[in-house]
């Protein structure tokens, strides 16, 4: 098989964490690419989350997509949820001692899933059981079902060992890891490795060693054909495997950042405990320093006090918290203060589904804060995209003194990726301009200039105001001073539109000559890329068209995509509602799109689901709403 | 007295204090370990919940827990319509020093 893809589900706070960690370290030290991205609810703990996972040995992959080929359960739930979702010929890992559960008697089970599977269960002549339901499985769906009894294998492992109590459901996690382990014939050193990283040492480990042998025994009773992933003819050096937060973070760090601020927030919080780590105040090797504030407010402005004495400063947020830091936003830009919001979005509005991916706060990006002052705003792909534009987020918040938005989605800040290891040394710091000479005429807001000469706080004289200000920072309502000090502001958009070459704000895929150009950013990117493969292969010419920096926009090479193939084949992609980025377009170019495929139900674009919808836009359908995932 | 449960194993004793998620983990007060929903057969100490101790809980703590709903109760009527369908009541959790490594922050 090309690729494994498999989806572990659990009771939230039942080790599906653990699972996902030290399988996707595993198969990335073996030397498979990995994508795994995490789903759950937000009512915390019980109920019900998965891991979905792609695993390569011939790419990369950065696309999801159904069916899949293994399901692993820690609990009746999961196969309740997922049982549909499995591939002819797939596998089943699943406890047998709730052979007897009911699907109508789980109480954490939805009503409209329980309506769904009562409807099923019915046409197909199906008790109501879930060992009755692995029966039909087997017989009719030709699924390997790979039946174990959780509790004896535990009472096995504690007879063999011991079981650690208070980290007794770290156990459950290992039966999952031990059987797909074993299923798909994990190299035993690897296993290993992704053991020792999670559980570092100690009677854990050792357990979870001890009690893969177990399961493995176990696993070699039944008679199924294995999975087989060959050999990964992946060369790929150095490799990071890491969420789309902690590359953020890392980025922030080698960035030069030497202040970030936040209030918890999903799916932001991440980023800042990943730095956390790595803050240490007093001594010679300050690194960071991480603020966690009262709110967003203070998250803010503090991001912006630190700027003004000279730390590079930066904040993460999601929507919730980057309403509240909206009028600190339009502080920064009348006081040209570079700063960094990383904007990590889920579903909205208000609380909206906080555990859930969405690309539906573009707009807000874009126009957020009142009154006009300049801003950039940029959008990651991928995980490397992700740490290389902060970097470059980092050094426009300073070349240009304004405020920077980064966004990034859900999808991307949750999922854990395998990713080249960036090259550190390609990192320039760039502080833009600062005043060389220390002296008694010191004018932070000079005219001379659109970006005028920075001098930090201490070691000049300044003045810094919400209000309109003349050059040193005085409030002045004169209207000379006032058209002068807009104009000044106002023109950095002019520098920003001359320094951030177009080539920067957009990346093109797929065919020279397409039929059909699908337009997207965020994490559409590794999913719009791989369907392009598949469209070729169904001989169907197809090319992407990835915009990277939302402000400036990259206004030439959208009119040129529309003026080559003609409006009529250009298809907006995204996970929101109305086609924010559609609405841009038009703002921007003035052409528009015609024809989309959004989905707003907080997963992410499947890439069956993605060929499907553009196959039937080909066929004359103008809209296309998906809505696969659990 | 009158027994609520008929087919005694660790679930059903009040010694097993069960696991927050999964109720077929428990710590056995009794033997001081770890067990895992074993059937009562080599076991003599099985203590059995009664409707009276049930409704001391109530009478004192004012809930109970309910690990197949992952919700608590605060009344015993709907306690009872839930032992009724052979859920899992408690009042107590079996320490678990990694849950919180597990459950990802959500606010
Ligand atoms: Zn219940």
């Amino acid at each position: 098989m090309e690729e494994l893809r498999y989806i572990l589900g659990g009771p939230q706070g039942g080790g599906l964490e653990t699972t996902s960690e030290v399988l996707s370290w595993s198969f990335a030290k073996s030397g498979y690419g990995i994508l795994s991205d995490r789903e759950y609810f937000s009512n915390i703990k019980g109920r019900h989350s998965y891991v979905h996972a792609t695993v390569s040995g011939t790419a990369i992959p950065f696309h999801l997509s159904y069916p899949v080929n293994l399901v692993g359960a820690m609990d009746a739930e999961t196969v309740f949820t997922h049982f549909q979702e499995i591939d002819k010929g797939g596998y089943l890992i699943y406890n047998k001692d709730e052979d007897n559960a009911k699907f109508d008697s789980i109480p954490s089970i939805e009503t409209e899933l329980k309506m769904r599977l009562n409807e099923f269960f019915k046409a197909n002549g199906i008790g109501r059981t879930l060992g009755e339901l692995a029966v039909y499985l087997a017989e009719k769906r030709q699924i390997n079902v790979v039946a174990l009894g959780y509790s004896s294998l535990l009472r096995e492992l504690q007879q063999e060992a011991s079981v650690i109590a208070a980290q007794a459901s770290r156990y459950v996690s290992s039966i999952l890891i031990g059987s797909i382990a074993s299923l798909v014939g994990l190299d035993s050193s690897s296993l290993a490795f992704g053991l020792e990283r999670r559980f570092r040492s100690g009677e854990m480990l050792e357990h979870n060693k001890i009690f893969s042998k177990i399961i493995a025994r176990h696993i070699q009773t039944f008679s199924y054909k294995r999975p087989n992933l060959g050999k990964s003819s992946l060369n790929r050096g150095k490799m990071v495997v890491a969420s789309g937060n902690d590359f953020v973070a890392m980025a922030k760090l080698v960035g030069g950042v030497r202040f970030q601020s936040y209030y918890p927030i999903t799916p932001a919080a991440d980023e800042s405990f990943t730095l956390e780590k790595y803050e240490k105040v007093g001594g010679d090797h300050d690194l960071i320093v991480v603020f966690q504030t009262e709110d967003e407010i203070a998250a803010v402005t503090s991001a912006i006090g630190a700027s003004l004495t000279g730390a590079r400063s930066a904040s993460a947020t999601s929507g919730p918290g980057f309403d509240l830091m909206t009028e600190g936003l339009g502080w920064a830009g009348i006081n040209e203060a570079p700063i960094l919001v990383t904007y990590y979005q889920r579903g909205g509005p208000s609380t909206g589904q906080p555990t859930r991916g969405s690309q539906s706060d573009l707009l807000s990006s874009v126009f957020a804060s009142h009154g006009e002052f300049p801003r950039i705003v940029l959008s990651s792909g991928d995980h490397s995209e992700a740490f290389w534009d902060t970097i470059d987020a980092l050094n426009f918040a300073e070349m240009f003194q304004t405020p920077v938005i980064h966004l990034v989605d859900k999808f991307l800040a949750n999922s854990i990726a395998s990713t080249p290891m960036p090259d550190v040394s390609k990192i320039q710091v760039q502080r833009g301009s600062l005043v060389k000479k220390v002296g008694d005429e010191y004018h932070r807001f000079d005219f001379s200039s659109s970006v005028s000469p920075r001098a930090f706080i201490g070691d000049e004289r300044m003045w810094y105001t919400g209000d309109e200000h003349n050059e040193i920072g005085h409030i002045d309502e004169d209207s000379e001073n006032r058209i002068k000090m807009m104009t000044k502001r106002m023109d950095k958009m002019n520098l920003i539109e001359k320094n951030i070459p177009e080539e920067r704000r957009y990346a093109l895929y797929g065919d020279k000559d397409p039929e059909i150009v699908l337009l997207g950013w965020g994490f559409i990117k590794g999913v719009a890329i791989k369907a392009l493969e598949q469209l070729r292969n169904e001989g169907i010419k197809a090319s992407y068209f990835h915009i990277r920096t939302f402000v400036p926009f990259p206004n030439e090479s959208v009119v040129s995509i529309f003026r080559n193939v003609g409006p009529e084949r250009v298809v907006d992609v995204e996970c929101n509602y109305e086609g924010q980025a559609g609405v841009l377009v038009r703002l921007n170019t003035g052409y528009q799109l015609k024809k989309r495929i959004v989905k707003f139900t907080g997963r992410p674009i499947y890439l069956n689901e993605l060929v499907e919808a553009t196959k039937r836009i080909l066929s004359g359908s103008s809209q296309e709403v998906l809505s696969l995932g659990a | 007295m009158y027994y609520i449960v008929m087919n005694m194993n660790c679930e059903d004793c009040g010694r097993y204090i069960p696991h927050s998620v999964y109720k077929y983990i428990g710590f056995c007060e009794e033997q001081g370990k770890v067990v895992f929903n074993e059937p009562p057969t080599n076991c003599d100490t099985v203590s059995k919940t009664t409707m009276d101790s049930l409704s001391s809980v109530f009478g004192s703590l004012g809930w109970v827990y309910c690990i197949d709903c992952k919700a608590p109760i605060f009344e015993m009527e709907e306690a009872v319509k839930h032992i009724a369908s052979h859920h899992l009541i408690t009042t107590r959790f079996m320490y678990d020093s990694v849950a919180a490594e597990e459950v990802g922050a959500v606010s």
